[in-house]
């Protein structure tokens, strides 16, 4: 009974995952206009079904008469080249990091994970609010400072499991014949930890479209006027009473995003292994 | 006959579990009696259905999935499955307490061991802080539980595991008991232990007089402790005998089959084979037509296949579930 | 237990140095010269040149970073560029306000995330669990930023039941003792006050709860179904016990470990989600601060505002790692 639960959630979020990234890749082709161009005549029209709407804007327009629609389109490409850089980033480096850390033990072991303690050390966003800070807002340092946060993560899986696969005879065969340690840690090591590190993945794609809506919405991501939907919903806060739809839309599209990824993670660490839950 | 009626009476009992749409009959028509002051001994391969049984008894069921589905369990007379909830709180740690297999795990980590045997006789018995302390050092004394008044104050972990298995004996036989219920309770300890555990239990039935049920796969085990020996298959009773009759006279081809597999040392036929019953337990969910063991039995013919034996008595109280004594 | 404690704070203060020197690099990593950063475009010639003096700029790096600890040690955290004012002064007084929220984000997360977490593992697979669980994962994705600002649209502008911003309306006469207003309200039983203040955290502090209070139920249910499966309970059930003792007494006191630490380390997050839910309530403290000073790039300010909270968050961490081990028998009895 609970296997169909999690196959229905995780079949759900698989769904909305790619919802979104067919939305990002087909963005030209989906939009009903163009996300910058601006319009003084269609200022603030309410969407469709409201009195003053029309169907030419289906969720309506921002301050600068831009439709909402195709502005939340955009949004999800951008969110997405975030996503994927960012957390490629924190892959690709917590992966060597983390396999160099458990390999090679000793000094560089305790090196590595002293600088991992340290960027933990930061909460939540403040690291990457005070790289972006220091290095001039712009959606490529905000990809940056959101990556590098999230390399410890990677690097506590690879290195716990290289660290395992250390101890174990095919390893020290390996090394008895002579081969070269990058095949070993690639070639035999890494396939182990392939599963956590999918979920890892996933679950970090959705933590990087909320952090990267997050500092947007603080100014120190995606400058104007690339849409961004946490972006847009910065822009909103002075219109909240007037045109409470140009803050709503990009909020509900950043929650199912995320939601979407987070289930479909959840989903795959039980589908990997079922022990972790109940 | 007896004269006097059995502390614990089993009749016909059927604990069914019910899992993805099947139906897996785990305890299915078992019939047992115990004395006062003796002990059963209940043996059989793993998911016979002994513990099964024993859990039943105090209806410790997890329910979903598993259900008592049909049979009566007279304790003193009264059927405990009539009791409500309430009613058999008041039985479990009091009247009939029960132990399990790992001392390892079975204890509270976060609790004293003082505290979690205090906790049964303060639940059952009104007794002040005081009293309750003494009567638990009383009982860690009669454990054998050297130093038991530091050690009241230990966590779990500080013990090992004949300790632990100690305390929970202490535990059970705290409320004086009229039967205990023993799950493999010896099982996971060293070799060594295990013997002292098993006269420390001998010794405190004939002290209190209580009976217990004593649940075992192991043979041995079995031989120093029962008085009379209930042998499960697949669910239900195949031999019911004093302990004596069962060892020099097993009846039922799986009893015969059991001891027979037992390696013997200096026997004279270094280079035989250990002799093994053929086949396996048939699945709970899928019960065959006929006896249940008449896929792997050595003696079986046509009958056996088709019609399910019922409890045929041999000798004076020595029942054998097989259609060779019917 | 003494010397774990020694060992975990051994342990912390290359931590502590590491984050200081990422501060403190932070400053030459950014294109730019470092006092002019530091003192705005329109600083006087004069002025750059006595603060090149004050902060030794033009000494090479470790020497700058030497001077730099020493001022840290002397509590000089620099002064801000716009008001002069000491940055130390500053977090002072605005820490108050962050204390306030966080313990009221912290306390509602705990207080639902502990109960939904026990009642989703009770009932497992009922419709309660279901639900429960999957708004804990929306809880998990929520942009809070945004939620707040619904709060405000419906609970302030539309339905005028909460006010918008700020800690207190501008007519309330309140003593202060503690800077927490609801504490002092309390403490001068100024009950008018206590309205006011309370009602001005509300909506604050339920944002801010949001996704610490989805974590702790989460956590809180896996903790107790992996509890309710161990053998101990089931010996529990066979002594007699009442299915509530079994649950709360034996269960409850080991799930709750993983759980207390879970909710030590929400702590902190909640200290970094604040600086989002304070700038959308106009909520005058740390976060608020860090993100004007973000704004206006107050890099002394910057500087300073991260170096306390993250040392504040390492410190918590500590403490956590600490009561773990006083909670937990197995460590503290070795």
């Amino acid at each position: 009974m609970s296997q169909l639960w999690r196959n229905k959630t995780a079949m759900a979020g698989m769904f909305i995952v790619s919802f979104f990234i067919v939305t990002a890749i087909f963005a030209p082709l989906l939009s009903p206009h163009d996300p910058v161009e601006t319009s003084l005549y269609d200022q603030l029209k309410p969407p469709m079904w409201h009195e003053n709407g029309s169907s030419q804007n289906i969720l309506g327009t921002d301050d600068l008469g831009r439709d909402i629609l195709s502005r939340l389109i955009y949004g999800a490409r951008v969110s997405l080249v975030v996503s994927v850089f960012s957390v490629g980033l924190a892959f690709a480096m917590g992966t060597l990091f983390g396999s160099v850390a458990g390999y090679y033990k000793g000094k560089l072991d305790s090196v590595i994970m002293r600088i991992m303690d340290i960027i933990l050390a930061f909460p939540y966003l403040l690291l990457a609010i005070v790289v972006v800070a220091y290095l001039g807002p712009s959606l490529q340092n905000a990809m940056m400072a959101i990556g590098i946060t999230y390399i410890p993560r990677f690097a506590r899986i690879v290195r716990g499991s290289v660290l395992e696969e250390c101890g174990k005879d095919y390893v020290t065969a390996a090394r008895s014949i002579g081969a070269r340690d990058f095949r070993i840690i690639f070639l035999a090591i890494l396939p182990n930890c392939l599963g956590p590190l999918i979920v890892q993945t996933t679950l970090s794609f959705a933590s990087a479209i909320l952090d990267a809506a997050a500092l947007s919405f603080l100014g120190l991501g995606a400058q104007p006027p690339t849409p961004e939907w946490g972006a847009m919903i910065a822009r909103s806060r002075a219109l909240i009473l007037r045109a409470s739809w140009v803050m709503t839309f990009p909020g509900i599209a950043i929650l199912l995003a995320v939601l979407g990824f987070n289930l479909f993670g959840d989903g795959l660490r039980d589908a990997l292994d079922p022990r972790l839950r109940d | 006959m007896t004269h006097t009626s059995p502390l614990l009476d089993i009749v016909h009992l059927q604990t069914h579990f019910f899992v993805r749409g099947q139906v897996a009959k785990a305890v299915d028509n078992v019939s047992l009696t115990i004395e006062s002051g003796k002990t059963l001994g209940l043996v059989g391969e793993s998911g016979c259905g002994k513990s099964v049984t024993a859990h039943s008894i105090i209806q410790l069921i997890p329910d979903p999935p598993g259900k008592i589905v049909g049979g009566e369990i007279f304790f003193n007379g009264k059927n405990l499955l009539d009791d409500s909830e309430k009613e058999m709180r008041k039985i479990r740690g009091n009247q009939i307490s029960m132990i399990f297999q790992e001392p390892m795990t079975s204890l509270n980590p976060v609790f004293s061991v003082g505290d979690q045997v205090g906790e049964v006789i303060r639940l059952h018995q009104k007794l002040s802080k005081r009293e309750t302390r003494d009567r638990v050092v009383d009982m860690f004394h009669r454990v054998g539980i050297p130093a038991a008044e530091q050690r009241l104050d230990e966590y779990p972990h500080q013990m090992s595991g004949g300790m632990r298995q100690r305390v929970m004996i202490a535990m059970a036989l705290a409320c004086s008991p009229k039967m205990m219920i023993a799950d493999e309770p010896t099982t996971a300890l060293d070799v060594t232990i295990q013997a002292q555990i098993l006269d420390l239990m001998n010794k405190l039935k004939q002290d209190t007089g209580a009976s217990i049920l004593f649940i075992t796969h192991d043979l041995g085990v079995i031989a120093e402790m029962a008085q009379h020996v209930a042998v499960m298959y697949a669910g239900r009773v195949m031999e019911y005998a004093p302990a004596e009759t069962l060892f020099t006279s097993p009846k039922h081809p799986y009893t015969i089959g059991l001891m027979e597999s037992i390696p013997v040392l200096g026997s004279k036929k270094k280079t035989e084979r250990l002799s093994t019953i053929s086949g396996v337990v048939p699945s709970l969910f899928n019960l065959p037509e006929g006896c249940l063991f008449s896929d792997r039995c050595p003696d079986v013919f046509a009958d056996c296949r088709k019609i399910s034996p019922r409890q045929y008595e041999t000798e004076e109280h020595h029942t054998v579930r097989c259609l060779k004594y019917a | 237990m003494l010397a774990y404690a020694i060992r975990r704070i051994l342990i912390m203060i290359p931590t502590l140095l590491g984050v200081s020197v990422i501060v403190f690099l932070m400053l030459h990593l950014t294109p730019g010269d470092p006092a002019e950063l530091l003192l705005g475009e329109r600083a006087t010639d004069k002025a750059l040149q006595e603060i090149r003096e004050h902060l030794g700029l033009n000494e090479p790096l470790y020497i700058q970073y030497g001077m730099f600890l020493k001022r840290l040690m002397k509590g000089d955290l620099g002064e801000t560029i716009w008001t002069r004012q000491k940055v130390w002064v500053e977090v002072k007084q605005r820490f108050p306000a962050t204390i306030e929220l966080a313990v009221a984000a912290l306390f509602i997360a705990c207080f639902f995330g502990v109960t939904f977490g026990i009642i989703s593992a009770t009932k497992q697979y009922s419709i309660f669990d279901y639900v429960s669980m999957l708004g804990a994962l929306t809880g998990v994705s929520m942009p809070i930023f945004w939620l707040g600002l619904v709060f405000m649209l419906i609970f302030s502008l539309n339905l005028g039941w909460l006010p918008l911003s700020g800690r207190l309306s501008v007519d309330v006469d309140l003593h202060i003792i503690t800077h927490i207003y609801t504490l002092d309200a309390l403490l001068t039983r100024n009950w008018a006050a206590l309205k006011d203040a309370a009602w001005h955290l509300i909506m604050p502090a339920i944002t801010l709860s949001t996704i610490p209070m989805a974590i702790v139920a989460r956590m809180t249910r896996s903790a107790m179904l992996e509890v309710l499966r161990q053998d101990y309970i089931k010996t529990a059930k066979a002594k007699g016990l009442s299915q509530f003792k079994v649950v709360y007494k034996h269960g409850l006191r080991n799930a709750l470990i993983p759980v207390i630490t879970t909710i030590g380390l929400q702590f902190g997050v909640t200290l970094g989600g604040a600086i989002l839910t304070e700038s959308i309530f106009a909520w005058p403290g740390v976060g608020k601060w860090m993100y004007d000073a973000v704004m206006q790039r107050d890099y002394m300010v910057i500087q300073g505002g991260t170096l306390f909270i993250a040392s504040l968050f390492i410190l918590i961490n500590l403490c956590v790692d600490i009561l773990y081990a006083v909670i937990n028998p197995r460590i503290s009895v070795q």
